[in-house]
């Protein structure tokens, strides 16, 4: 026998470890006083000189207790790391041996691990990783909230802010600006962001290249300075390390370069490529009419976000008070900016995760299932390794064992699966999901795969562990592996199982039934405009030449000839936004004459257009008549309006006819004067925005009337519609041709169809009935089979019983009905607790994120008899095959 | 003269070993048995045994086996391992190049000297 086995045996039986180290000093001594006194010395004596002899003995015994314990625990872990090795290899027999039940689980688990890791993967790099920029939890978005309603805040407001409050280290104010490039590679549209000078003190300084502006700098009538992003400056400048310094055209003018923006920036604002002053002057400071300022913050140390709240709020009253005069409804939020960051996708992703492991615990107990019924053939073998000694621990130990290496195989062959799962999804993701170019098999979610997988060993493999450890011997010896009746307590915990499982299951089939519904509710709203046949594209005039609002309407009116003279032109118009894409710009408006009070305030969208907008778009007018040639920068002041608004109007008195006075001040006259314009038309209802967002009120400007503020929000930005008979795509390079013909250096950008649009929005919705779809599929399919073989296992234990009742004269329909009505009922108790779940799951889901999943019981009640159905299959097929055996047969097994 | 604990202390383990090499024997045995090879010259205070043989036991160089004493009591004996003997031979050989290299510094042979014929 090897020495190693040979010290367990010794090791097993020892005494412990005090008695062991007393009992042999005790006896040292013993026998050096014996040979003392045979010497002739005393007791006395004897003993004293034994103790001399032998030295220091409670030192002795101290020190060797205290290897003692050492070397116990030491010998502890070498004999249960023996014992892993040796249940480890024979698990690795055992799940040899039976090929199609290790398949079977390990393919039924990697399943869930897959879905689930896919689900972390996301989660983790959209919403949990930390953004990139130091100390995140501290930076902050500063919302200005005018009537309710959270947004945009004007440049008056930024500037009261930076001078009264005291709770943030530094604020910044951001736009948004389009930019041209020009150099040798031609003419390039960009977008960019103007940022005040403690954007850097709020976000991070780190620079991989030059350095950020100082607040000099950002001072009206500074240098013309630009920063440029890593993407930039890596793909069309090749890293160019002298960057710093270089001077490029933006915009018809020059700028010298004189920093690089880190990769990091890129998270935080997606496809900004210019970086540049925000430049404003003392009457910025003090001008609260247009608002399109975003403003951040970063907390100083030790000021928490509610009292920063109260600050915000109450300095925003105090502004208002001061200079805002009517605005008395603004207020102030301050709201972490890793919420704006990925609020709008947080919701969803852990509701998807919740799902995923829905699917994973259906696939464990599914598991669990199939470990319980092969617990039950090994009844023997269990019952011997007891009797030979083995304790109750052990076993469980060995049969947890196994469980962890079909845990481990599922969690290779989940990994293998996720791979591959998540190449498809970030392929058909929506574009503007935050950090989707981070999403991947990275670090964090490979060990999130794992250890889940070792979780899962002990969710599918504890219950059976148990139960077949708790075996009884005598009995378990005696019958084999037959027993006589179904029913007894593991029949009990297999139904219980099944009952979960199917309730698991009815909840994700339930919820992917709303979203189907949903989507097809979805396609089928109109969205009141006909996109077939339509192209927009999108055009900007540089600040250069084109300061005067004259020029810029007249600029854009001979385009406009252009285009609509271009052939396979049937109309064109233009727009400031189309619908799905372009800037909001917003106002508040009061019937000429009244004075503004949040009482007869109308706040509304506002937009620009030229005559034959809406003929292009084939949107009708309710009521009066569109803009005409008529309407120039000389003749009265008018406006449309749409349904939304109209309504909004009728409450308290005429719609056409009436004028609307501008709460707006860059609508008033050189005289000082606000000018009334009148509503001489109603649109009908269109959805501007997605399809599912109702419209809001909305008013139209004419081109031509347009003075220059607004047109410098927009930047000068307007879109061209053209409708066409022919392929939409076809009007691209004549769009092109149009626009270089008035002024060779204009670019046209964003040129699509709108159907192209359309779908674009659409697709994140169909994304999400997709893979909710999926997966109430996947998790059917595993019920089912949980169903299947917890059945027909049942049954064929009771192949006996079946046997005996036809030979006794019982009719196959009966033993039918008595087979199948076991069967079902565990699935009817999972039904019923299914539907209360999924009723309760999606009206708790409606609350927090109304429209992800539309409250929809026909969704439900669809479900179920879908689900009993599959479910009655599961029974009937084993039950049919069972009724089948010959009764002779059956007898003869008694 | 009374030699001092610290200077066997490695030694010490290395005496226990030989000692076990004739067979299993509890602490005082091999204390008995070290006091008559060396004629008690040591003079070890027996107590120090078992600190080492319980490191011993827990490199594997011995291994523990209960059995009867003398005085009818179940004792602790202790027996030499595979790893043990080895660890034997090799402190064996240790020793003896050691003790050569000092006795060539400390107790040099005087040189043979050869008489000239007159």
């Amino acid at each position: 026998m090897s020495d190693f086995r040979k010290r367990f045996r010794t090791f097993l039986s020892k005494p412990p470890v005090e008695d062991e180290v007393e009992s042999e000093i005790s006896l040292h001594l013993e026998l050096l006083t014996r040979r003392y006194l045979d010497q002739g010395l005393t007791p006395e004596q004897a003993r004293a000189k034994a103790l001399n002899r032998f030295g220091d003995a409670v030192g002795t015994r101290d020190e060797c207790r205290q290897i003692a314990v050492k070397r116990d625990r030491e010998m502890s872990f070498l004999q249960w790391l023996a014992e892993f090795r040796l249940d480890a290899r024979q698990a690795v027999h055992q799940m040899f041996r039976q090929k199609s039940f290790t398949l079977a689980a390990i393919s039924t688990i990697a399943l869930g691990l897959a879905a689930t890791t896919v689900a972390f993967s996301f989660l983790h790099a959209v919403v949990l990783k930390p953004l990139p920029i130091p100390q995140p939890d501290r930076v902050m978005r500063v919302l200005t909230v005018e009537n309710g309603e959270p947004g945009t805040t004007s440049t008056g407001a930024f500037g009261g802010w930076v001078q009264r409050t005291r709770s943030f280290e530094a604020l910044a104010a951001v736009t948004g600006e389009g930019y041209t490039l020009m150099d040798g590679q031609g003419a390039t549209r960009l977008n960019g962001a103007t940022v005040t000078s403690g954007f850097f003190a709020v976000f991070g300084h780190r620079l991989p290249l030059g350095r950020s502006f100082s607040e000099e700098e950002s001072k009206p009538g500074g240098p013309r300075l630009a920063m440029i992003s890593n993407r930039l400056w890596t793909s069309r400048f090749q890293s160019d390390p002298a960057m710093v310094g270089r001077i490029i055209n933006l915009n018809a003018d020059g700028y010298t370069v004189i920093g690089v923006l880190p990769e990091a920036f890129e998270t935080l604002m997606p496809g900004q490529d210019i970086l540049m002053p925000l430049r404003l002057t003392p009457r910025d400071l003090h001008h609260f009419g247009g608002s399109y300022l975003r403003v951040f913050g970063r907390l100083k140390p030790g000021v928490s976000v509610e009292a920063a709240n109260a600050e915000m709020v109450a300095v925003s009253r105090q502004l208002d008070e001061r200079f805002a005069g009517s605005r008395a409804a603004n207020s102030a939020r301050v709201t972490p900016f890793s919420e704006e960051f990925s609020g709008k996708y947080k919701g969803r992703l852990f509701i998807l995760f919740g799902a995923v492991g829905l699917v994973l615990l259906i696939a464990c107990s599914n598991v669990a299932n199939l470990l319980l019924a092969k617990g039950a053939t090994r009844e023997r073998e269990l019952a011997v390794r007891a009797a030979l000694g083995a304790g109750r621990g052990r076993l469980v130990r060995q049969l947890l064992t196994e469980s962890l290496l079909l845990a481990l195989g599922a969690s290779l062959l989940g990994l293998a699966l996720a791979r591959e799962a998540l190449l498809v999804l970030v392929a058909v993701s929506p574009a503007d999901l935050p950090r989707l170019n981070e999403v991947s098999l990275d670090g964090p979610t490979t060990a999130f795969a794992l250890v889940l997988g070792v979780l899962s060993s002990l969710v599918f493999g504890a219950v059976p562990a148990l139960r077949a450890a708790g075996v009884d011997i005598l009995m378990a010896l005696q019958n084999g592996n037959r027993s006589s009746t179904a029913g007894g307590s593991a029949d009990r915990m297999r139904g219980v199982l099944i009952a979960a499982e199917v309730s698991l299951s009815l909840v994700l089939l339930a919820g992917a039934a709303q979203l189907i519904g949903g989507a097809i509710r979805l396609s089928q709203t109109p969205v009141g405009y006909e996109p077939a046949g339509v192209i927009a594209a999108q055009m900007a005039l540089p600040a250069t030449g084109y300061r005067q609002a004259t020029k810029i309407a007249n600029t854009y009116g001979q385009i406009l000839r252009n285009v609509q003279a271009l052939p396979g032109v049937q109309m064109a118009a233009l727009g400031s936004r189309v619908p799905l894409e372009g800037p909001s710009l917003g106002g508040q408006f009061v019937r000429e004459g009244q004075t503004l009070n949040p009482a007869n305030a109308l706040r509304s969208r506002m937009n620009l257009v030229s005559p034959g907008y809406f003929r292009t778009l084939r949107i009708r007018l309710s009521a009066g008549r569109d803009f005409d040639e008529h309407d120039t920068e000389t003749s009265p002041r008018v406006m449309l309006i749409n349904q939304t608004l109209a309504r909004r109007m009728a409450r308290d008195g005429a719609v056409l006819g009436t004028k609307l006075q501008p709460d707006i001040s860059d609508f008033r006259r050189p005289d000082g004067v606000m000018p009334g314009i009148e509503v001489i038309g109603v649109v009908s209802d269109f959805r501007d925005g997605a399809p599912w967002e109702e419209p809001e009120p909305t008013v139209y400007l004419p081109i031509t009337q347009t003075p220059a503020g607004p047109w410098e929000w927009l930047g000068r930005e307007l879109f061209v519609v053209a409708r066409t008979p022919g392929r939409a795509e076809d009007l691209v390079t004549g769009l092109r041709s149009a626009l270089a013909a008035v002024d060779p250096l204009l670019p046209v950008f964003e040129a699509h169809t709108m159907q192209y649009r359309l779908d674009k929005t659409t697709a994140a919705i169909r994304l999400n009935t997709i893979v909710f779809t999926g997966l109430g599929f996947i998790g059917l399919v595993l019920a089912a089979m949980g169903i299947y073989g917890v059945v027909s296992h049942f049954v064929a234990r009771q192949t006996r019983e079946i046997g005996v009742r036809l030979a006794l004269g019982a009719s196959v329909a009966s033993v039918l009905k008595l087979v199948i009505g076991r069967g079902m009922k565990p699935v009817a108790v999972g039904m019923t607790a299914g539907i209360l779940a999924a009723a309760a799951l999606s009206r708790l889901i409606e609350s927090h994120l109304p429209g992800v999943i539309p409250n929809d019981n026909i969704a439900i009640a669809l479900a179920v008899p879908g689900f009993s159905l599959i479910a009655f299959l599961a029974c009937y097929i084993p039950a049919q095959r069972a009724s089948a055996v010959d009764p002779v047969v059956a007898l003869r097994e008694l | 003269m009374p030699a001092s604990n610290e200077l066997l202390h490695g030694t010490l383990e290395t005496l226990v070993l030989k000692t076990l090499n004739g067979g299993p024997r509890h602490g005082y045995a091999i204390a008995r048995w070290l006091e008559d090879a060396t004629s008690d010259a040591l003079q070890i205070e027996e107590g120090s045994l078992y600190p080492a043989l319980y490191r011993m036991e827990r490199r594997g160089w011995v291994e523990a086996e209960w059995g009867m004493s003398e005085l009818g009591r179940k004792a602790k004996f202790y027996k030499l391992t595979a790893e043990g003997r080895a660890q034997l031979e090799r402190q064996t050989r240790q020793w003896a190049t050691f003790a050569a290299a000092v006795s060539m510094v400390l107790l040099p042979v005087s040189p043979i000297r050869v008489s000239e014929p007159a």
